[in-house]
């Protein structure tokens, strides 16, 4: 059982830790130019898959560093001669063209991965030296895994800090390109990083989109602090849900004292939609809790858990 | 509140009366004039993604709403469809098919509002986000009931019968398509025209302004996101009737891509423009589906060059080549637009 602790809230911490960087970056981009980038996870993508073919190449270490210079630079350009653009002029374009504009290139860049790579999960190379399990509070955990957390570690209490407070983060937040090229490069570096810690495939934007929004949302719009929270909550509410074993309906057959759930406790004829749904386990609920948490979190706290100002 | 000049000339004016008999004349003789019947299915699966796209244009082209998720509404709306005509099937309720869409519509509107309500809180941009995550959350959960996670398939033709529509032949599902079609357009067309649809005109052009004069903006958005999942559930139902199922792929991203694309390049702008994008968009996806693998790639590749170069769309490049006489300001109908006069956009600031 204290394998299973070890090893879930490493992992937890870990899949936090990538999240937060994803998030930080939307939001750092977010702050300056008031335009929510809804192309980062395919930046984040982009790096997983950029950084695959380096690594093929010329190995992991090599890979966390050229493929977010490529993505962040690409960006610094779309951002310099194409979004710049669009958002400049309002007036003929509407208010939503930049969202517009960052969802369709999203959209392409989740279709050319699709037609370029194809469907099936890559295997991606764990850096040389790491492919051993390491033993962490008596508890063997693959040690590239341990680099990861500490590279997503690193990244956010070290270089993080110095991109937003100080000199460099105010000669940096100064330019709308520039942001927007950390922002995205920082998504490319979590899609190396999580190359061979998670999966790599062409679904894999379409998956994270959703929970880098609860973690914005929940958060708080604009917050760093509120997605640093936010992004614990999410990556390890799901595993301890995952360890519940109990059903929907014996939690309101617990419930039947509270007058108004009375009704709710019958048991359902057996065999009915109902009866699916009463059958259904916390722990096979796992997957959607964070997007639960977000509603949740709208209806009690609207603007996030912490609030940095009014949009 | 047009300026004198641009008061439409009698002829114009004609025009736009005689448009919508004219539209249903070409409709109704549209199966006749075709050389098989098998074209039909395809115009049917063009009038629901038309309904569908409207309801979406009441979001972004009319309240400045960007919704990622609006399938949420076509996907209920279709499961919702095909559930409540097994039921009927199987109980005899004299319920016929052409209520069937009401029945998805009115469920729609009541998830709707609940959702508009809860996620146009915070502002249009924690409302992007939220209609996706809400669209995933119900995805999720549709997978994980067995029962219904590998679709549910129905009949359109074992339902009460009146006057004889049995619904079993598809010129029939073809003009209960082409009889809901113009009723939802009709009605989202005369939403537009209503107090409450220039109170959602004024918080998508300017949020900041229409709050200062008075306008409380969450309960219009939230009423904005309820029509718009009415109508979406409506088109969902519509494409239950048309398929014979529902499937769980209704809710996906894809699904609510759709809409966007079809707004956009067809022209949030002007009214018809989500018709004719989404008339395109279909007719783009079944004819590249066939011939080539990057069919979505394609339809990405144009909405983000519409996005970019043409941002009226493909209405506001006809309306670009309009005779002067006909012309409007397109304040009424969408974001504000280069091919406005001078004199209004002056009026307007003062």
């Amino acid at each position: 059982v204290q394998d299973l602790i070890v090893t879930s809230s490493l992992n937890g911490l870990l899949h936090g830790m990538l999240l937060f960087l994803l998030a930080a970056g939307l939001t750092l981009i977010y702050r300056l130019s008031g335009t929510l980038n809804l192309t980062h996870a395919g930046c984040y993508m982009l790096g997983a898959f950029a950084g695959y073919e380096i690594n093929r190449r010329y190995g992991f270490w090599h890979a966390l560093w050229l493929s977010p210079l490529l993505i962040g630079g690409v960006a610094t350009a779309v951002e310099r001669h194409g979004m710049h653009r669009v958002r400049a002029s309002a007036r003929a374009y509407g208010p939503n063209a930049d969202l517009l504009v960052t969802f369709g290139l999203g959209f392409v860049i989740t279709e050319v991965v699709r037609i370029g790579w194809g469907r099936a999960p890559l295997t991606v190379g764990v850096p040389t030296g790491l492919d051993l399990p390491v033993t962490v509070l008596g508890t063997s955990y693959p040690a590239h895994r341990l680099a990861a957390l500490g590279l997503a570690l690193f990244i956010g209490c070290v270089l993080l800090p110095l991109l937003t407070c100080g000199r460099v983060g105010r000669m940096l937040q100064a330019s709308v390109p520039a942001t927007f090229g950390v922002g995205c490069g920082l998504a490319a570096v979590v899609g190396v990083i999580a190359g061979p810690a998670l999966a790599t495939d062409a679904n894999m934007a379409g998956l994270i989109l959703p929970i880098l929004f609860v973690v914005v949302v929940v958060g708080g719009l604009g917050s760093l602090a509120g997605a640093l929270v936010a992004s614990l909550l999410v990556a390890l509410i799901p595993i301890v849900a995952a360890t519940i074993d109990v059903s929907i309906g014996s939690v309101l057959a617990r419930l039947s004292w509270v007058p108004g759930l009375r009704l709710l406790s019958f048991p359902p004829t057996a065999g009915s939609m109902l009866d699916e749904i009463w059958r259904l386990t916390v722990a096979q609920l796992a997957p959607v809790v964070p997007f639960l948490l977000l509603v949740l979190v709208l209806i009690i706290r609207p603007h996030g858990l912490i609030v940095r100002r009014a949009p | 509140m047009s300026p004198t000049g641009n008061e439409p000339k009698p002829a114009a004016l004609l025009l736009r009366m005689l448009m919508w008999p004219a539209v249903l004349a070409v409709l109704l003789a549209l199966p006749h004039v075709l050389p098989s019947e098998s074209a039909l299915p395809l115009l049917c699966l063009m009038g629901s993604t038309v309904v569908f796209a409207l309801s979406y244009n009441v979001l972004l082209g009319q309240t400045g709403l960007l919704s990622l998720g609006h399938a949420v509404f076509y996907g209920v709306g279709s499961f919702i469809a095909a559930h409540t005509m097994n039921v009927a099937i199987k109980t005899g309720w004299p319920l016929p098919l052409p209520a069937i869409p009401l029945v998805a519509g009115l469920a729609c509107w009541a998830l709707a509002l609940t959702v508009g309500w809860i996620s146009t809180r915070a502002g249009s941009a924690v409302f992007a986000m939220a209609s996706l995550v809400i669209c995933e959350l119900l995805a999720g959960l549709i997978w994980l009931l067995p029962s219904i996670s590998g679709g549910i398939i129905t009949s359109r033709s074992q339902l009460f019968v009146i006057n004889g529509w049995r619904f079993e032949r598809p010129i029939e599902v073809y003009y209960l398509m082409v009889a809901w079609c113009l009723l939802s357009a009709l009605l989202l067309y005369g939403l537009t025209r209503t107090p409450f649809g220039r109170l959602c005109n004024a918080v998508r052009d300017n949020p900041e302004r229409a709050e200062l004069v008075g306008i409380n903006l969450h309960p219009v958005r939230a009423l904005a996101v309820g029509f718009a999942g009415l109508f979406a559930g409506v088109a969902g139902g519509l494409a239950t009737i048309n398929l014979e199922m529902a499937q769980a792929a209704s809710f996906s991203a894809y699904q609510s891509a759709l809409a966007l694309f079809a707004v956009v390049i067809g022209g949030s702008g002007h009214f018809l423009g989500p018709v004719m994008g989404a008339c395109l968009v279909v007719a783009l996806q079944v004819g590249l589906s066939g011939v080539t693998d990057a069919g979505l790639l394609i339809l990405g590749v144009l909405f983000l060059a519409v996005a970019v170069f043409q941002p009226t769309g493909i209405a506001g490049m006809i309306m670009r080549f309009r005779p002067v006489g006909a012309r409007r300001p397109l304040v009424a109908d969408g974001p504000p637009s280069s091919s406005q006069p001078a004199p209004a956009r002056a009026g307007a600031t003062t």
